[in-house]
């Protein structure tokens, strides 16, 4: 009580209905990337009630995917204006509106429409806010809270499929759609629980940073415009003081590392989708059985969740705190290796390690995104950062897979296509580690040549004291 | 014997292992009437005696006449017999070594409509769904048929164009009910005609009225509202005491408690004093 000032200003609470926060971030990522990955489970029904093939069906998965990620910035810039409560709110009654009208379905555009674009686009603006809610709440354990609220995707995925399944078995598609409108619509109990907090306007969470490490420059803060707005309640501006504020939120966009992680999360995305894609039909094309490949499938998704949780807990700890970047380059890294290794794996208890360990590794930097994203930008820009980073995921995941396709088309295997992932994976974690390098580089040349000044006037103040 | 029309079988060779009773399966799929001749070639006896026994039986009973003293050729086996299939000697087809009980059993029978949905299909009243029968094997038509309690009903399209749609492509067969009713649900089995004998599925139809998911949905969509309110109104029960004005009001109210506490022992006391006195 005595850290609340009259302006309201208060320090991350790392707990109490911060863990609230987390519940409800679990419940939201369960509900948009579960609920999304779910909805291909509808296909063989569309197929069959549309007469469409394949490929006009799975156009519905790619829409979701996509709109989610592209209206990320959308999300979070509700999430700023108004507030992320009203954004999640709002979010969770398009989504839900966007289920119930497509159980009406009467063609395959329809569903384009109603499940493609508004569900994708409810989805949106659940997304981004609530993870950067957590990333306000929490500072100290920042990244075991991003863990588990991220592991609600690979949690979701696990008990949401067999669930659809059985609705689908019960009610048939149009029921389950209408039911699973309804389950969308516990994002609005989400946005509830996400109380809006006012956080000192000074950056309150001390980054974890040594010196050298320049991932530690914050964007300046301009105290006269209240930014504790990113987050806070609604405060009463003018409107020259609200473009004022526009500029200044994606102020960070133009900062030189930002610049270089955003390049590096157009890589990774580029190279992380196509494992996940094409992993069960080049266990089948290596002669894996149906029932084993899909056994693979579900041991990639149950150490994705693993690896979500622990690598969050491990880099909270006080030894790794400083070093979550390289942590986040070493997870990265050693993805793209596992890609790198497949053309050698052909049986199944090969490809059972390489399942485990690019699950793991998956599940470790997807918890570590917002983290690193906010160790560089700061909480205040949190939300409008995270906005662009998803956006930046959203055209590799769409173009990517049928890029991996065509790969597999001409070259006649898997090798390329896997091949392609782990070198875009690995020139992610290359570019990051090269500019730290640099950094470190320039950093020890300032300091080595700025230790002469100091001399200087340690000297002259000496002199005049002397005389 | 039409020899046109004799069909060699697959012919299935058994390893004889000593203390193992092999019971191999070979399935064949029976199109038109025809003879057919199966063929169990026995290797790897131990002894290799110059001559065996071997018989063949019919859905586990043993055909009259058909046991055979097979000679050792090349240490092989050969025992075979010629079949005339129609449709009622369609069944299970086995070669029964007597010395070694080693047997194959051929089994003789239409194609069978094997991926079926053992879950029936559900859908809703006014609008369409899409029931599919597949099989390997190209028959010359297909049928469709809807089952009242012991009874079939051919589904005539001409007669009902506005209810039902078949379409038929080779091998593979669906049925488009329109319109649905309640009355519609029920066992709809769709039947491939082969010169021998139909091969035949079900598909379970249920039709559902919209009020049936309606009711989970409206379970949850409540429960979303109430947890709404509920969290609203505990924040805004428990806003008001983290509110300054009303810290200051607590403060200045627990400062006039303590004051009247202690006029109220001073009280007490001065009483004291007064009684000691």
């Amino acid at each position: 009580m005595t850290q609340e000032k009259k302006k309201g200003g208060v320090l991350p609470p790392d707990g109490g209905w911060g863990w609230m926060i987390v519940a409800g971030c679990f419940v939201v990522t369960v509900c948009t990337r579960a609920v999304t990955r779910c909805i291909s489970i509808f296909f063989v029904e569309f197929q069959m009630h549309f007469a469409r093939d394949y490929s006009g069906t799975a156009w519905i998965h790619s829409l979701v995917d996509c709109t989610t990620m592209l209206c990320a910035p959308l999300g979070s810039l509700i999430g700023n204006r108004l507030s992320c409560r009203v954004a999640v709110i709002l979010g969770g009654f398009l989504s839900s509106i966007g289920l119930v009208l497509s159980s009406f379905a009467t063609s395959l555009k329809y569903l384009y429409l109603t499940l493609g674009v508004l569900t994708g686009l409810g989805f949106a603006l659940c997304y981004t806010p609530a993870i950067a809610m957590v990333g306000i709440y929490f500072c100290e354990r920042k990244a075991l809270a991003y863990g588990i609220a991220m592991s609600g995707s690979g949690i979701g995925t696990f008990i949401l499929a067999p669930v659809v399944q059985l609705l689908i078995e019960h009610y048939s598609w149009r029921g389950a759609l209408l039911i699973l409108g309804g389950f969308v619509s516990n994002l609005c109990v989400c946005g509830a629980l996400l109380r809006p907090i006012i956080l000192k306007e000074e950056e309150a969470c001390p980054l974890p940073v040594d010196s050298e490490c320049e991932y530690g420059v914050k964007p300046p803060t301009v105290n006269s415009v209240p930014t504790g707005k990113a987050v806070g309640d609604k405060l009463e501006l003018d409107a020259k003081q609200r473009c004022f504020q526009s500029m200044q939120e994606y102020h960070f966009l133009l900062m030189p590392d930002f610049l270089v992680l955003a390049g590096s999360f157009l890589l990774l995305a580029s190279g992380c989708s196509l494992p996940f894609v094409y992993l069960v039909p080049y266990a089948l094309d290596v002669g894996v059985g149906h029932q084993h490949a899909a056994f693979l499938m579900s041991i990639l998704g149950v150490i994705d969740i693993i690896g979500n949780i622990t690598f969050g807990w491990l880099t909270d700890r006080r030894c790794l705190k400083k070093y979550r970047n390289i942590c986040y380059m070493f997870a990265v890294g050693m993805e793209g290796l596992c890609c790198l290794f497949i053309p050698l794996l052909h049986t199944f208890v090969l490809l059972v390690p390489f399942s485990v360990l690019y699950g793991y590794f998956d599940g470790a930097y997807v918890a570590l995104i917002p983290v690193v994203t906010s160790d560089i930008v700061g909480t205040t820009y949190l939300s409008s950062a995270l906005g662009v980073v998803y956006f930046l995921h959203a055209v590799p995941y769409l173009v990517s897979p049928p890029i991996g396709g065509w790969l597999v088309d001409t070259t006649g295997t898997y090798t390329a296509t896997f091949f392609l992932s782990g070198f875009a994976l690995i020139s992610s974690s290359l570019l990051l580690f090269s500019v730290a390098v640099i950094r470190r580089c320039q950093r020890n040349q300032k300091n080595s040549l700025s230790k002469d000044p100091k001399l200087v006037s340690y000297l002259m103040i000496i002199i005049p004291a002397t005389s | 014997m039409d020899w046109n029309q004799v069909w060699f079988a697959d012919w299935a060779t058994i390893s004889w292992h000593t203390g193992q009773n092999q019971v191999i399966i070979e399935e064949l799929a029976i199109l038109t009437p025809q003879d057919i001749e199966l063929l169990c070639n026995l290797t790897d006896i131990p002894n290799n005696p110059p001559y065996i026994t071997g018989y063949w039986t019919k859905d586990g009973q043993e055909i009259e006449n058909s046991e055979e003293t097979v000679n050792r050729n090349n240490e092989q086996y050969i025992l075979k017999k010629t079949f005339s299939i129609h449709a009622r000697d369609l069944g299970n087809y086995s070669c029964i070594f007597r010395e070694n009980q080693a047997q194959v059993t051929f089994v003789l029978d239409v194609p069978v409509i094997k991926d079926k949905r053992d879950k029936p299909v559900v859908s809703y009243t006014g609008d369409s769904v899409v029931l599919e029968c597949k099989l390997k094997h190209t028959p010359n038509t297909w049928n469709w048929y809807k089952a009242n309690n012991t009874e079939k009903e051919l589904i005539n399209v001409t007669a009902n164009p506005l209810n039902y749609k078949i379409f038929i492509n080779g091998n593979e067969t669906k049925l488009t009910v329109l319109n649905l009713t309640e009355e519609d649900s029920g066992k709809y089995i769709c039947s491939a005609e082969f010169d021998i004998k139909p091969s035949e599925s079900y598909i379970e139809l249920r039709v559902l009225s919209y009020t049936e998911p309606l009711k989970p949905f409206i379970a949850i969509v409540v429960e979303v509202i109430v947890l709404v309110t509920l969290i609203l109104l505990w924040e805004k029960c428990n806003k008001p005491q983290n509110d300054n004005f009303s810290n200051d009001l607590c403060s200045e109210q627990t400062s006039n408690l303590t004051r009247d506490e202690s006029n109220g022992v001073e009280n007490n006391t001065a009483r004291q004093r007064k009684l000691e006195h």
